[in-house]
């Protein structure tokens, strides 16, 4: 009869051990989640406005909405937008549009 | 009597010890493990909060280094323990006057300070450092305020103040996240979801307006759309500012009273904090002033409507707090697209042609100017 009960107590210990270790994980998985939040990337594209043909280039210090640019073949053009985008989801889009292909 | 054995020994302690757990039980040890265990958590919190607070601070101290500012370090220093004490308000007489007069002492000494600091930057540079401060300023305080409440709740041994704190902690974070990123965003000079108001005015204008300052950081221009003379408000752009769109809506107005040409619609475009669920960059409109001021900007709308009899409508784009405070999304820019196109159909289906409608573009104008 004593014999039954013994494997009880280790058996104990190895579940209140996996519990401290399941909750000292699970607390480090957040800590890395918010890591991983703060790192995701995002890429700012300026959108400028050739005489009526939109033109996409990456942001660059000193755009904003509004501002003439000498960029379009045609002469000057204005900037009319700036947007953040995802470069997961771009990347995404990219292996869509090229399994399209 | 017989001699006991390994596992009755074995027994008799998990027996005790069983024993013990269960009295510990009635003593409130569990209680003081959970407190523990949660403590523990908000400590590891807290460390990330505090590395975003330091990171912030830097940040905004390199920002004003590359614009050659004096003493960055003191400055942000000053910004960050800046109090304003809110008026008395059980006696709201003048309430908004005495309000309106206390911002702007906070907003002189701010600009008067980053002047002196910053003296070979531009406005637009100058705008941003001060941005960054009050950003930096920010996540300063929320560590302070989460390193207070666990501090208060270890020390009078209140457990429900750190599991409230421990619950909210996830939330809080992500604000203070969404500080972090506003902070790089504001420095780069992208627009963010606040400026959507401002683009629909730039939009409606057109370019190549003249605009002329009409109240402090604040601008306005007119133009005709379908045979409406249309006038157009807005904060002056490029740089971080959301300037003092009630008082100059306030001022163009008594000038457009004061020729005879009384507008007979009066539209505010602002950023919306959406609901949990809704579509980010959705547009609604309502009645009244969109505009998320404390209320001196607010109420000026509200009487100068009142005081003419112009019906005010106000035109919303919908987004989450973070999304308001970072660089401006895809689905938010299309958002003030939309936005701009319903203001167009509003000033079409209230008005008459001749008659003259203002259109004020609330919200920060970083990243958009005229």
């Amino acid at each position: 009869m004593a014999e039954d009960v013994t494997w009880i107590q280790p058996l104990l210990l190895m579940i209140a051990l996996g519990t401290v270790i399941m909750l000292t994980l699970k607390q480090a998985r957040e800590l890395k989640k918010l890591q991983e939040a703060s790192n995701s990337k995002e890429k700012i594209i300026t959108l400028i406005d050739c005489n009526g043909e939109k033109k996409e280039r990456d942001f660059k210090e000193g755009d904003y909405i509004g501002k003439r640019v000498e960029e379009c073949s045609d002469g000057d053009g204005i900037i009319i937008g700036i947007y953040a985008v995802k470069e997961e989801a771009k990347d995404k889009a990219k292996t869509k549009t090229s399994r399209t292909r | 009597m017989a001699e006991a054995n390994l596992p009755d020994w074995i027994s008799a302690i998990s027996q005790l010890a069983f024993l013990l757990i269960f009295l510990m039980l009635f003593l409130g040890v569990n209680q003081r493990f959970q407190i523990y265990m949660w403590s523990r958590d908000i400590k590891a919190k807290l460390l990330v909060l505090e590395n975003m607070a330091r990171e912030s601070e830097t940040k905004a101290v390199e920002y004003m280094l590359r614009h050659n500012a004096k003493d960055p370090k003191g400055i942000l220093s000053k910004v960050k323990d800046f109090f304003l004490i809110e008026p008395v308000s059980i006696e709201p007489i003048d309430i908004i006057r005495r309000m309106d007069h206390l911002f702007t002492i906070r907003r002189t000494v701010f600009r008067s300070e980053f002047e002196k600091a910053m003296p070979e930057a531009d406005e637009v540079a100058r705008s941003k450092a001060e941005t960054a401060a009050e950003i930096a300023s920010a996540l300063n305080w929320i560590y302070k305020i989460v390193r207070h409440l666990l501090l208060t709740g270890e020390k009078t041994k209140n457990w429900i103040l750190i599991m409230q704190l421990q619950l909210i902690m996830p939330q809080i974070l992500k604000i203070a996240e969404a500080y972090k990123k506003a902070l790089n965003d504001f420095i780069k000079g992208a627009p963010i979801g606040d400026s959507a108001g401002p683009i629909v005015a730039l939009r409606l204008a057109g370019q190549d307006n003249e605009w002329r300052e009409i109240e402090d950081e604040t601008v306005a221009t007119s133009t005709v759309i379908e045979g409406r003379r249309v006038y157009i408000v807005k904060a002056r752009g490029p740089g971080s500012s959301v300037g003092k769109p009630g008082a100059a809506t306030e001022r163009l107005i008594e000038e457009l009273v004061a020729r005879g040409e009384k507008p007979s619609l009066m539209i505010t475009v602002d950023a919306a904090l959406k609901l949990e669920g809704e579509e980010t960059g959705s547009v609604a409109e309502g009645v009244g002033a969109a505009i998320g001021d404390p209320g001196p900007e607010k109420i000026r709308f509200e009487r100068i409507a009142v005081k003419h009899g112009i019906p005010l409508k106000a035109v919303i784009i919908k987004m989450g707090l973070e999304e308001a405070i970072q660089a401006m999304s895809k689905s938010i820019y299309e958002g003030s697209l939309k936005a701009e196109e319903r203001v167009r159909q509003l000033i079409l289906e209230e008005t008459r042609e001749g008659d003259t409608v203002v259109v004020i573009g609330v919200g920060n104008t970083i990243g958009v100017g005229q």
